[in-house]
């Protein structure tokens, strides 16, 4: 398949629009009011990170001579689910969480520089323990890894994905 | 539509020159400090091919398989943790299956099951958890640490597609051992190790039991323990007399939790 990235400050800034749809999610969800104990305790975990993955790579892209694109005014997050409750916060999280981890993984053979890759790949380990983190509040007694290999998506597919949530 | 304009939007604010990614992987590289490309170089014992890595990948799962057999055979666990630990157990024996497979496709020779020293593993449900935790920590950042030295992007996204699984196990885990903690996430950017590291640390799993049911092996076990832990690949060839069967040998109250391949 062709490549979808120019170069691997397109990539970086793929990743930056995740991340500010992320950050700008739990920002939005910690300061509903909406959420409790452990959910609360996590959301602010990681809110935190997410914020530090949307700083890194801003940097990252300047330096690099790039441009960093910008958070958007505005996400749709009610296309995912009720962000009114907690449950459908924790719903949406769940959605969003896998979503990070099969991009970083589909993205990956585009990255030409390992410095790169190397944080790309700290970043996207960290977005897979956020992940199983909401499924085991959402479902302590399910399966918080349901894969035994992860999914990844191709950078199209994650951009459908997010449509709805942009537009 | 939107697809084109997000994906115009990506393209054009990119600032499409070729080599100024340099630069910013020369910050990611000294802000965040542990990035990896600058252990993987610096690794005594480089693993220098995608069959290395894969063994070296292979030499931990068969390790995890091991370790999660026994303690699914021991009856410790129960409620949350023992649903976890088995499913996560078949993960791990999954991860074995399709490592040996891919390893057998690229003409290499799948590195085998070794006798296992579990005698550092608690003996109580909450320190089985924790302890587990930890493992599947070390495991996650194993494969973190060597992903930037494999050169096939097919071997590449086989082993991130494990990465994110080991992550997964981890913070489930910790969700067990300390619920509302961040220790589900303890980093933003999580850290990565170089096999040196990673082997140092599953040394003792590769120690020899001094006897057979001695609980003194723990006693011994630095001075036992394989001292090829750089040499990686090496270091997980078979043993001999260990037959390609494994055998999970516990010490002390332990000591009966035994699982053998033929459990599959």
């Amino acid at each position: 398949m062709a490549p979808f990235f120019k170069n691997d400050l397109e990539v970086l800034n793929y990743a930056l629009t995740l991340e500010h749809l992320e950050n700008n999610f739990y920002r939005m969800a910690n300061a509903s009011g909406k959420l409790q104990g452990n959910a609360a305790k996590y959301f602010a975990v990681i809110s935190s990170h997410e914020k530090a993955h949307v700083d890194a790579l801003t940097k990252a892209i300047q330096m690099g001579g790039g441009t960093p694109v910008a958070e958007l005014p505005k996400y749709n997050f009610a296309a995912l689910g009720d962000v009114t409750t907690q449950d459908g916060l924790l719903k949406i999280a769940s959605m969003l969480e896998p979503t990070g981890v099969k991009a970083y993984d589909g993205a990956a053979r585009e990255i030409q520089n390992k410095a790169i890759l190397g944080v790309a790949g700290q970043i996207v380990q960290v977005e897979a323990r956020h992940a199983a983190a909401i499924r085991a509040l959402i479902n302590p007694n399910g399966n918080p890894a349901p894969l035994a290999f992860e999914d990844k998506a191709t950078p199209q597919q994650i951009v459908a994905a997010i449509t709805p949530i942009i537009s | 539509m939107m697809n084109q304009s997000l994906a115009m939007r990506l393209s054009r604010r990119g600032v499409l020159k070729g080599s100024v990614a340099a630069s910013a992987a020369a910050f990611v590289a000294t802000t965040l400090g542990t990035s990896f490309a600058t252990q993987s170089v610096s690794a005594a014992a480089p693993l220098d091919t995608d069959l290395q890595i894969l063994n070296y990948a292979l030499t931990l799962e068969h390790l995890e398989s091991a370790a999660y057999k026994a303690i699914n055979g021991s009856g410790i666990l129960s409620g949350r943790a023992a649903t976890y630990f088995q499913a996560f157990g078949a993960h791990e024996t999954m991860h074995v299956d399709a490592l040996i497979a891919t390893i057998t496709k690229l003409g290499g020779t799948p590195v085998q099951p070794m006798t296992y020293n579990f005698s550092s593993v608690p003996k109580d449900a909450a320190g089985v958890v924790a302890f587990f935790q930890t493992v599947e920590s070390v495991g996650a950042s194993a494969y973190l640490g060597a992903a930037g030295s494999i050169k096939d992007f097919d071997v590449l996204e086989a082993a991130l597609s494990i990465h994110a699984v080991e992550a997964e196990h981890a913070a489930a885990l910790a969700d067990l051992v300390s619920p509302g903690s961040d220790l589900f996430a303890p980093e933003a950017f999580a850290t990565p190790r170089t096999p040196d590291q990673v082997m140092q640390i599953v040394a003792p799993f590769f120690a020899a039991m001094t006897t057979a049911a001695a609980p003194a092996a723990t006693a011994v076990r630095p001075a036992t323990a394989p001292a090829a832990a750089p040499a990686v690949v090496p270091a997980a060839a078979p043993r001999t007399g260990g037959g390609g069967a494994e055998n999970n040998d516990f010490a002390g109250p332990l000591t009966g939790f035994v699982s053998h391949d033929s459990d599959r």
